[in-house]
């Protein structure tokens, strides 16, 4: 009798902490809970039949088509190639300024921040066959007109290596950040002293900086170059969502202070 | 050819349902009482009153229910499966501790679920509810070894043409009474000692028959949704 009455007083109070779940993944938990206590409800009021029905459909095959259809919508997928201080990996967590900003914003919107680490060169080829949402991971660079590139949050520069036989060329201006890879393959390549021929931005130049190149010849190029987000192509929406959260997170300090804790 | 069978057995099946209704109001019986268990349980010889009730004095509700499910199934399989040829979704990988549990648990619940439908006129249960269990139980299975594979495997065992046949089993179960001079939608099969397996036959092949036809349907629906969704 009591555990009739917990059971049912219950129910409502589960399917409003659901309905009030930002996290779209915790509402559809909520339901699956939901249905696990209203089965256990039909058991105590002697309709077992119902109650078999009632778990393995509510709670079980519902619950998964739910959880198969925010799959793709209820998560902000995000492709990125790591840059130390802005996006990288530590100890299997993403830390840095970037994975703040997106952090956040992602919570803004209510979905998952879901990070997936592809070659910087890749970046721009997955956004435009619509496979992410955001591009990230220190792109300095305009992306191809469908793209939508979202307002700076960090300025930088770009830095070119070249093997030290190779002659001096000129500083061109539509230089983009380019290395073969991953980042973190890199240094690898660096420190094996392999002759190659590549343009990193500042974080990434500095972060491979404690590397011998004394046998690269090191050229800063000159145009000025920030850091931004890069949206799909029909993501125009999220490009104006993210400017105006970086806008309010600039207006109210915050922006600063992550750059002072990532970038001492 | 082929278009000419599937024509063939559309008609049968529309006159077998229109024949159901249209003998079963030719030949007058006592309406079925529901409200007498007693009666109920020795008509039918399903001690689970639910069952009695579900797949015997009202099996017309429920034959109308499996024809509304298919219908339900024919429809996503029509605009999702068949909508788009474009490549399915790139997969993501599952985390291999969910691998792993799926892989220990699958069975269990696939077994779980025959144990519902074949004991459902004996206990809780039925065709609906283990049919959705062991389709559940086929889901993590395909978070273990993938949901391709598993199409693969099932459609090798001839799971699209049984899809099809399957409503066909369950109207001619309904009508087949017929042909022995008994009213539609009566016990196929002769009851045998109550509480037992094989007490009550023809309920035993109803809830097999329904079992099968919505683990197979809900599988279909939920391979429609991984495809177009990614991965499980």
């Amino acid at each position: 009798m009591i555990a009739r009455a917990v059971l049912l007083a219950l129910l409502p109070v589960i399917a409003g902490v659901s309905l009030f779940q930002r996290r779209r993944l915790s509402a559809v938990i909520g339901m699956g809970l939901f249905s696990l206590v209203l089965a256990a409800t039909y058991l105590l009021h002697s309709a077992p039949d119902v109650a078999v029905t009632e778990a393995a459909i509510g709670a079980a095959l519902v619950t998964v088509i739910y959880v198969l259809a925010i799959r793709r919508t209820g998560r902000l997928l995000v492709v990125a190639d790591e840059v130390p201080g802005l996006l990288a990996l530590e100890g299997g967590e993403f830390v840095g300024i970037e994975v703040d900003i997106l952090d956040g914003f992602a919570r803004r919107l209510g979905l998952d921040l879901s990070i997936q680490i592809v070659p910087h060169a890749d970046v721009e080829t997955i956004l435009l066959h619509g496979e992410a949402d955001l591009g990230a991971g220190g792109l300095s660079c305009d992306p191809p007109a469908t793209l939508h590139r979202t307002r700076d949050h960090l300025p930088t520069a770009l830095v070119r290596l070249r093997p030290r036989a190779d002659a001096p060329e000129a500083d061109a201006r539509d230089a983009r950040c380019a290395y073969p890879g991953y980042f973190s393959d890199l240094t690898e390549v660096l420190r094996r002293r392999d002759p190659v021929s590549i343009t990193l931005d500042m974080a990434r130049f500095l972060a491979i900086s404690r590397i011998d190149l004394s046998d690269c010849n090191v050229d800063r190029l000159s145009a000025p170059r920030t850091y931004a987000f890069v949206a799909g192509p029909r993501r125009r929406d999220l490009r104006d969502q993210l400017n105006a959260y970086l806008d309010e997170l600039e207006g109210n300090g915050t922006l600063d202070d992550m750059i002072r804790r990532h970038l001492p | 050819m082929k278009t000419l069978v599937r024509n063939i057995l559309a008609v049968v099946l529309s006159l077998a349902v229109f024949g159901i209704v249209v003998f079963d109001l030719a030949i007058p019986e006592e309406p079925a009482r529901v409200d007498d268990s007693a009666l109920l349980a020795a008509t039918t010889g399903a001690p689970n009153l639910v069952s009695a009730v579900y797949l015997g004095a009202r099996l017309y509700d429920t034959l109308f229910e499996v024809l509304v499910f298919t219908v339900a199934v024919i429809g996503v399989r029509f605009y999702l499966l068949r909508r788009s040829s474009e490549a399915p979704s790139a997969s993501i990988p599952e985390s291999h501790v969910l691998q792993a549990s799926a892989q220990i648990l699958y069975p269990l619940i696939l077994i779980l679920g025959v144990y519902l439908t074949c004991f459902g006129h004996l206990s809780p249960g039925g065709g609906f509810s283990g049919g959705v269990v062991a389709a559940s139980g086929l889901l993590l299975c395909v978070m273990s070894i993938g949901a391709d594979t598993v199409y693969r495997r099932l459609s090798g065992a001839g799971i699209e043409r049984l899809e099809w046949a399957l409503p066909m089993l369950i109207v001619a179960a309904c009508v087949l009474p017929l042909a022995f001079a008994r009213p539609a939608l009566s016990n196929l099969l002769p009851v045998g000692r109550a509480g037992h397996l094989f007490g009550s036959p023809s309920i035993l092949l109803l809830n097999v028959l329904i079992g099968l036809k919505v683990l197979i349907g809900s599988w279909m629906v939920l391979y429609a949704f991984i495809r177009h969704r990614g991965e499980i």
